[in-house]
């Protein structure tokens, strides 16, 4: 249930960012596979993540967080409890 | 991820260079200055506090170079005090690692490592896409100042581009320049920078100038590094001097270009950081240079607001008044219009880089950053 709030919450982010649909993000998604998840988009999303969950994230974790996937295991193991959206 | 893809970030060593110059030739631009010049590129990113290291940021790919993030040191001076600041230059990833990430990886490790201010000077819209997403504070474009030199000069020079220039821009610049009157400034001379020497000019720089400054470090260290000793171009430093007192009371740097396969030449003033008594004296002294030498014009790319009443008594125009831009690109001649924009970041305060840009005292010039090199 933890996974699954925390993915829903990552998807909402994504979907303001990326000016999608959330029903548009699928579980797979990638940098360069989905609509807007470009370089510009990379930094917009990695910014706005920081903004919800209340962290930093490093240029090396930058590098890292480029899946739904990835992003989902980072914010588990490193983000504060998730306020409310 | 499998372990050839994992892209890591590090300082730049001597022992990369080799391997840095050709990913510049080969990724960035065939050709560069930077890829064929070991020691300008040295030069360039030396930085004074890594002595074994250049202040160069790479990112790798399974030990293979796929980014480059120049950052040169060049404190910012915030009314005398001094913080730390490094000017971006030459960032790029290679196509095969574009949207992983790693150029804002780069950046982003920049505004953790570097301890200070970040600053930018010439970029493209993609840059200022990522820049302004990062917290940079964006200047669109940094005042260009012109000025006529010899009119003859001008005509042949604007005659070669592929795109005909309204008759209007060698009128506006004639009428201009006709207008100059300078004040005369009894009691100040203006001598060599090796005739008074870094001493005398740190006197001024720490006495006069910083205290009320804000813009780039300018002590003796800056200029001699980024003028008196650059390693190919030959660049003029001239100082005003009072005899009265010894004291010397602002500084001027400016260079010829020459144009490749052609007569005319350009001056290029890339500081004029002085007193407000020492500005017409200085000026005086760069017109008789132009008088001498008759290039088409003069131009300075110069934030200042506080120049402006003396640069319009030596004749100088502001671009933006005229209906087209002369070239700023030499090494080729290019009359691609291009303007020059800057971007500031300061870690913690939000307002700080917003109120310098916004600052009519800020004195922020071409030649502080990257924008002043050969090709």
């Amino acid at each position: 249930m933890v996974w699954q709030y925390m993915r829903d919450d990552i998807k909402q982010v994504m979907a303001q960012v990326f000016r999608l649909p959330v029903d548009q993000i699928p579980d797979t998604a990638k940098i360069n596979n989905l609509l807007n998840w470009d370089s510009l988009g990379h930094i917009q999303l990695m910014l706005a993540l920081e903004d919800r969950f209340g962290l930093r994230i490093s240029a090396e974790n930058i590098l890292k967080l480029q899946s739904l996937e990835a992003i989902e295991q980072f914010l588990a193991q490193t983000a504060p409890a998730a306020p409310p959206a | 991820m499998a372990p050839e893809d994992h892209i890591s970030l590090s300082w730049c060593a001597p022992g990369d260079i080799p391997q840095v110059r050709e990913l510049i030739g080969r990724h960035w631009r065939p050709g560069h200055v930077m890829a064929r010049d070991a020691r300008l590129y040295a030069w360039q990113f030396h930085d004074p506090g890594r002595p074994q290291g250049l202040s160069v940021l790479l990112a790798r790919r399974g030990g293979e170079l796929v980014g480059h993030l120049g950052l040169i040191p060049g404190d910012f001076n915030l009314q005398g005090r001094r913080l730390p600041c490094r000017w971006t230059s030459l960032w790029f990833v290679t196509k095969q690692t574009q949207a992983t990430g790693a150029g804002v990886a780069l950046l982003r490790k920049a505004q953790e490592e570097c301890g200070g201010l970040l600053g930018c000077l010439g970029y493209n819209q993609e840059a200022l896409r990522v820049f302004g997403a990062m917290g940079f504070d964006l200047l669109p474009a940094l005042p260009r100042w012109l000025r006529l030199g010899r009119a003859s000069a001008l005509h042949g020079l604007l005659a070669g581009s592929p795109q005909p220039y309204p008759p209007q821009v060698g009128q506006d610049l004639a009428q201009a320049a006709g207008l100059a009157a300078l004040r005369p400034a009894p009691g100040l001379e203006v001598r060599d920078w090796a005739s008074l020497g870094p001493r005398a000019w740190r006197e001024a720089w720490e006495r006069d100038l910083a205290p009320g400054g804000l813009g780039t470090w300018l002590d003796e260290d800056f200029i001699t590094w980024r003028y008196v000793r650059h390693p190919v171009f030959r660049y003029t430093v001239r100082l005003v001097l009072r005899p009265a007192d010894g004291r010397v009371l602002g500084l001027m740097v400016y260079r010829v270009q020459e144009l490749a396969g052609r007569a005319e030449k350009i001056l290029r003033l890339l500081e004029l950081a002085c007193r407000e008594e020492a500005r017409d004296v200085l000026l005086q002294d760069l017109l008789a240079r132009v008088e001498e030498l008759g290039p088409a014009f003069v131009d300075f790319h110069c934030a200042s607001q506080d120049l402006a009443p003396a640069l319009e008594r030596a004749g100088f125009l502001r671009e933006e008044s005229l209906p087209a831009m002369l070239p700023s690109l030499f090494q080729p001649l290019d009359f691609r219009q291009a303007r020059l924009p800057a971007a500031l970041w300061a870690p913690r305060d939000q307002g700080l880089a917003r109120g310098v840009l916004n600052s009519p005292g800020l004195y922020l010039t071409r030649g502080q950053g990257d924008q002043d090199r050969p090709n």
